[in-house]
């Protein structure tokens, strides 16, 4: 069953210690797992607020950081374990975009020079083949070539940018994108197109995209799944449309309920509570989302709640 | 509806010894007294240059080179420093982008608050602005507590809200907000949208909100303005604009935005922003626009035209 898993993350935990005398601890990732099904491919959110740890996640699923426990597995094998040849291959598979697109590429080469780095350098092409598999990249991307050709990135909009570091995340033809907040800094008009892209990548190219979001209206348009982080931990997980439509976890339903919708006519009636009036915060030995739960129970004080299924998805809640 | 803000034929422009650029271009806007005002537009429209130039807050290169900013009857353009000065903050408060990064990091919020007070009014009490500060806290919904503390004991949503006391402490009549939830998590954002109603409602203060994100506006404002390559292309209700929505720009701008649950599929608007230092004859929206007419959008610029009772858009589809 699980071979068909394209990624799977098992139990992985991540702790950053910082201070010299003093020294202060973050759980940014919190005994988290969750799997990328491999049979077709598919567009998976993951989503949460800032500080929340997606970022740290995305990290350790590019081999950026190791975590202090649990698993990552690419098609039912070890990241970790990976040697030099092994680790070339993911690489070539496992494909990453990033949030800014105006400091991701290097100004001082043109970007036709720096997707032939990417072809060299991950081995995909050589000689004349370079430029074959650098045209076609652009081409899937919506760019042209001949107009792409020996510009420099300062020349190019936000939007051809994102598409640029699209294009070079292509080339090795990975399995497998890692986009971390690739729309976020781009204007209304220009994200709608990059999400379309992604969208047709998917369908087209047959590449699955793991897209890091705190952004749920985007998330909800090209998601086929969501996993819903808090504090480090999983709230929730499951098929997107249900996540959004029907949301199990406190926090999920909160998340939902406060992404405005673009419509005067169906404006927010109640309040919602205000959740940060008090600024004494103890440490939580059990939910992490207990002091502003408005569900809360006495036990959910006791442990940290385990994710379960419930339905067709994974909810981590005593409710359930 | 008694106008309290009168902008008249207001032009910035940033310049070089060889180019001038216009930033805002010929704007006309009124705002009425009591209501959420919107001003929508994509990055360099010049949202934040007309939100700057009302308190002539605009520094070289920049300039404003023609028009009139009309606040209570006084244009703004005509006073002297001094008597500006006594405008800002005690009449109209400003929260300029990303502000709540701006705090001080060494001094207590109740210190910063305090120094705000004191610039303005020479002979008023400490125990009166702890009072006062201590009552518009609440009012924000911030313990009082809070004022003992310093920015880096605060979350973001927190110090949004800090800021917004701080601009209220001397009871203004209009407030300008430039993005202030732009930076924040869905659930903080909010409750930052709920508490700028709260204030309109509560103190009455008028409230020009500046933000590029058409969901925001959909749920607070009660009109909207939309701005492109800084000329307002069309005004009016919330309502009316996102229900018939009359400028092809809104049109496009609406339809690009994603809304949760649905996955009808977007569109983007193709091409770019025009360069403003080649502005293209005609309507600056031509090169852009799928309903232009040739002939006459390509060479006659339209005018902010009334169009109904209480909408005007400056678009040749409404010539008559």
């Amino acid at each position: 069953m699980s071979n068909l898993n394209l990624l799977e993350l098992k139990n992985v935990s991540k702790t950053f210690v910082s201070g010299f005398l003093f020294k202060k601890k973050v759980v940014a990732v919190d005994n988290v797992s969750f799997s990328i099904p491999g049979e077709k491919p598919v567009i998976f959110v993951l989503a949460g607020e800032s500080g929340s740890g997606k970022s740290t996640i995305a990290r350790i699923i590019l081999r950026f950081i190791k975590p202090d426990k649990g698993e990552v597995l690419y098609r039912g094998r070890n990241i970790l374990t990976f040697n030099s040849k092994e680790l070339l291959l993911y690489r070539r598979e496992v494909q990453a975009v990033f949030q800014d697109p105006y400091s991701a590429l290097n100004p001082v080469y043109p970007v036709d020079h720096i997707l032939s780095l990417t072809a060299r350098r991950m081995e995909v092409a050589q000689g004349k083949e370079i430029e074959e598999v650098i045209d076609e990249a652009l081409i899937s991307v919506g760019l042209r070539p001949e107009e792409i050709r020996g510009k420099y990135p300062y020349q190019l909009s936000g939007g051809q940018r994102q598409r640029i570091l699209l294009a070079r995340a292509l080339i090795p033809r990975p399995r497998l994108i890692v986009a971390d907040e690739p729309v976020s800094m781009l204007d209304a008009s220009l994200r709608a197109e990059i999400l379309n892209l992604m969208l047709d990548l998917k369908a087209e190219h047959r590449v699955s995209f793991l897209y890091i979001t705190h952004d749920l209206s985007t998330a909800s348009y090209v998601g086929d799944y969501i996993a819903v982080l808090y504090k480090g931990s999983l709230a929730e997980v499951g098929p997107i449309d249900d996540v959004v439509s029907n949301p199990y976890h406190p926090y999920t339903q909160l998340l939902m309920s406060s992404i405005p919708i673009p419509d005067p006519s169906k404006r927010w009636q109640e309040k919602i509570a205000a959740p940060e009036i008090s600024v004494a915060r103890e440490p939580v030995s059990g939910c992490k989302f207990y002091d502003r739960c408005p569900l809360r129970k006495e036990e959910c004080r006791r442990a940290p709640p385990p994710l379960k299924k419930v339905g067709n998805r994974h909810v981590a809640c005593y409710l359930y | 509806m008694r106008v309290l803000l009168k902008i008249e034929e207001l032009t910035v422009a940033y310049e070089s010894d060889s180019q001038r650029l216009l930033a805002v271009n010929n704007v006309n806007l009124e705002i009425f007294q009591g209501e959420i005002f919107g001003l929508a537009g994509e990055s360099a429209c010049g949202k934040t240059t007309l939100a700057n130039s009302i308190l002539r807050l605009i520094k070289p290169p920049g300039r404003i080179i023609g028009g009139k900013v009309i606040f209570d009857g006084v244009d703004l353009l005509s006073l002297d420093e001094n008597e500006l000065q006594k405008i800002r903050w005690e009449k109209i408060a400003y929260i300029p982008q990303a502000s709540m990064n701006a705090l001080n990091p060494v001094l207590r919020i109740y210190d910063q608050l305090a120094d705000v007070v004191r610039a303005h009014r020479k002979d008023i009490l400490d125990e009166e602005i702890r009072k006062r500060a201590e009552e518009l806290f609440v009012s924000v919904g911030l313990a009082p507590e809070v004022l003992k503390m310093y920015p880096h004991e605060l979350s973001g949503g927190m110090r949004q809200r800090v800021i917004i006391a701080m601009s209220l402490i001397l009871n203004p009549k209009l407030l300008i907000a430039d993005e202030p939830t732009t930076a924040l998590d869905v659930v903080v954002q909010r409750g930052i949208i709920q508490l700028l109603k709260d204030i309109n409602k509560k103190f009455g203060t008028t409230i020009l909100l500046i933000t590029h994100d058409m969901a925001v506006h959909a749920q607070i404002v009660d009109r909207l303005a939309v701005m492109y390559a800084g000329k307002i292309v069309e005004v009016g209700p919330v309502k009316d604009m996102f229900e018939k929505p009359l400028h092809p720009y809104t049109q496009m701008l609406i339809a690009s935005i994603p809304r949760a649950g649905e996955k009808r599929r977007l569109s983007g608007i193709p091409g770019l922003p025009p360069d403003l230092r080649k502005l293209p004859p005609g309507c600056l929206f031509h090169p852009r626009c799928p309903f232009r007419i040739l002939g006459r959008c390509d060479s006659i610029e339209p005018e902010l035209k009334q169009v109904s009772k209480d909408r005007k858009v400056a678009c040749h589809l409404y010539d008559r």
